[in-house]
């Protein structure tokens, strides 16, 4: 209410001040001035100390009350209530679904969703014993709208992933630095360097490897791995080894002991599908992915809070 | 300018409002975003939420909070509550770092405890008192049932207890172990609990009160002050049993159960104010509490996804009483 007040008294000590006639012209500038005014700050107090006025965007029959009585509940105030929760995963979900759609249109494509959709019902039935009741303990009506709200969509989405490592393998492994690592690790940074220079093939490195018992095969290593951080941050070092061998140098481990690090596999398309299935099950790849894809299709978000809320999900998700 | 040019601007200037307002629409319908060529609609977000019992149960809690909103209105007294809460805090947190640091911290700490700000902690205390509130009101109304309830699930008792201190509970000096023994032997030649522990026990906050701590039942929070083997253990005890010495945080205890009488410990219960152990021992007492409400509902829908949600969180109750 201060506000209002506020509003009134700017706006009503210029008029009373002037000097000159108010003519029409006057007149006409001062109802736009009020009308726009009014209507921000009308906004502006009911952002502040209404829920329903936080959202731009409107529920149709927004207005109808689902509950009265002691408690009095409009759909928009319920729209708005699961907005805060959950809204932006399922806005970033839904757009999501329809860029899959528009992505995916071949044949392989289909067959990659069935097979994601496949993989999706085996983890819910070992979840519940079938898709059916998993469908039902969480809430749905039935197993087809279950698939039709959650799995066929989620399927979609994580084909879309799939396609995007697939058909832009080599981008991908140039981004994230793809490399299969092992290694093993002596105390001093002295020893390193006198194992590295002994070794001069992969079984001289297995037999420094099993004598020292601290041998561990990473596997494939990128830049978004969860690995040891020191090892994350060689990823592009050992990237750029294009054949198998030794790295270099010693690598100082976050726990302070210096590895031996041996860089195999290096002819990477020939271990394209591990290298896909290990990239897809990275999080921060996914995000990468799906970032790609919204900012393709020139993702726009009209709700400045919904938007607010996306970019804690990533800001990469929306270009401004 | 003439009337047509006023009213065409008053017009345009109401668009732009509008315009401001709504946000994006197609065919009246609320676009929350937009891909090339395809919108996501407020609608559709809408009915994909709420299709899910997830949907449901943040219907049950919105229609919750604006029961507590109407009902129970936050007090000048919760908002001085929580004032001094959130003072506390900060006092706390400037005593132990600096300055420039101790803002930062608290953010860090709030956020990892689920809280966006200090405002956002704030606005949950005074929640949470509304919320309390309303609880108490349904206790003292129900307040016989509730507490035959709370006496079978909570098992409350009267317990005493006695600290010997260590400064290692592992590797106890000469002079803690004597006194420790001593303790037991004078359990053990039948002297008042009370008197033991008002002359022997190391907690200064029960020492004065020859040990007692009160009524001690399932919500207890023992095991902060004193270990988890304590707060357990307190459990168990009949009344006129004595534990053995437990090993606990910072030294061993004994604990001696008074009293389970149910008459006692209904008067002393009796009455109900936000720290009664009656408003918060019963996770699904909220529901029972909601069905005393006068709630119309204007669909069908609507009110099966509310008693939906009641039914199932009753029925698990029920279970837990089995």
């Amino acid at each position: 209410m201060d506000e209002n007040k506020e509003f009134r008294q700017v706006h009503k000590v210029p008029v009373k001040k002037t000097k000159k006639p108010i003519n029409k012209k006057a007149i006409a500038g001062l109802v736009l001035a009020i009308i726009l005014a009014a209507g921000c700050i009308g906004g502006y107090y009911y952002v502040k100390n209404t829920k329903e006025a936080d959202y731009v965007s409107k529920v149709t029959d927004g207005s109808k009350d689902l509950i009265t009585g002691d408690a009095t509940v409009s759909k928009q105030g319920y729209y708005e209530y699961l907005m805060d929760g959950s809204g932006a995963s399922e806005i970033v979900s839904q757009a999501l679904t329809k860029i899959a759609n528009k992505e995916l249109t071949t044949k392989a494509d289909k067959t990659s969703i069935e097979t994601e959709t496949k993989a999706l019902e085996d983890q819910y039935k070992n979840y519940m014993g079938s898709v059916k009741d998993y469908a039902k303990s969480v809430g749905y009506s039935s197993e087809e709208a279950f698939r039709k709200a959650t799995l066929t969509p989620n399927a979609k989405q994580n084909a879309l992933v799939k396609k995007y490592l697939t058909s832009k393998f080599t981008t991908a492994i140039n981004k994230y630095k793809v490399s299969y690592v092992k290694y093993f690790t002596y105390e001093k940074e002295s020893q390193v360097l006198k194992a590295i220079q002994s070794i001069k093939s992969e079984d001289d490195y297995k037999k420094l490897a099993e004598a020292s018992s601290t041998s561990n095969d990473v596997g494939i290593l990128s830049t978004k791995s969860s690995a040891d951080s020191n090892l994350v941050k060689k990823a592009s070092a050992f990237y750029k080894m294009k054949k198998d061998g030794v790295y270099g140098s010693a690598v100082k481990l976050s726990t302070g002991a210096y590895a031996v690090v041996y860089v195999y596999n290096t002819d990477r398309a020939a271990h394209k599908d591990d290298i896909v299935s290990a990239l897809y099950k990275l999080d921060k790849v996914k995000t990468d992915i799906n970032a790609y894809y919204l900012n393709k299709y020139h993702f726009t978000v009209y709700d400045n809070k919904m938007k607010k809320a996306i970019k804690e999900i990533s800001k990469s998700y929306i270009k401004d | 300018m003439n009337i047509k040019r006023l009213t065409c601007l008053t017009i345009t200037g109401m668009m732009l409002l509008s315009g401001c307002s709504a946000g994006k629409t197609v065919n009246n319908k609320s676009v929350i975003a937009s891909l090339d060529g395809d919108n996501v609609y407020a609608d559709n977000v809408y009915s994909s939420l709420t299709s899910t019992s997830s949907g449901r149960t943040q219907l049950f809690n919105y229609t919750l909070d604006q029961l507590l909103k109407s009902k129970y209105p936050a007090t000048k007294a919760m908002e001085e509550n929580a004032d001094s809460m959130v003072d506390s805090i900060k006092q706390s947190y400037k005593s132990q770092y600096s300055e420039s640091e101790y803002e930062k911290q608290l953010e860090k700490d709030l956020k990892s405890s689920g809280y966006s700000s200090i405002a956002d902690y704030r606005k949950k205390v005074v929640y949470s008192l509304q919320y309390a509130e309303m609880m108490k009101n349904y206790v003292k109304k129900h307040f016989n049932a509730v507490f035959d309830d709370y006496y079978k699930m909570a098992t409350p008792r009267y317990i005493s207890i006695i600290k010997v201190s260590m400064a290692s509970v592992d590797a106890p000096t000469n002079t803690e172990n004597d006194k420790l023994q001593e303790v037991k032997d004078l359990l053990k030649s039948g002297k008042n609990f009370g008197d033991i522990a008002k002359s022997y026990s190391d907690d200064s906050d029960t020492k004065n009160a020859k040990g007692s701590l009160g009524i001690v039942d399932t919500t207890n929070s023992l095991s902060d002050t004193y270990g988890s083997d304590v707060a357990s253990t307190a459990l168990t005890l009949t009344a006129g049993q004595t534990s053995e010495a437990i090993k606990g945080t910072n030294g061993y205890y004994f604990l001696y159960c008074s009293s389970t009488d149910k008459e006692k410990i209904k008067k002393e219960l009796k009455n109900v104010d936000a720290n009664s152990p009656l408003i918060t021992y019963d996770n699904y007492m909220v529901y029972e509490a909601f069905k005393t409400y006068k709630i119309t509902y204007k669909d069908k829908a609507t009110k099966e996804a509310i008693n939906k949600v009641i039914n199932e969180n009753l029925k698990s109750r029920a279970e837990e009483r089995k």
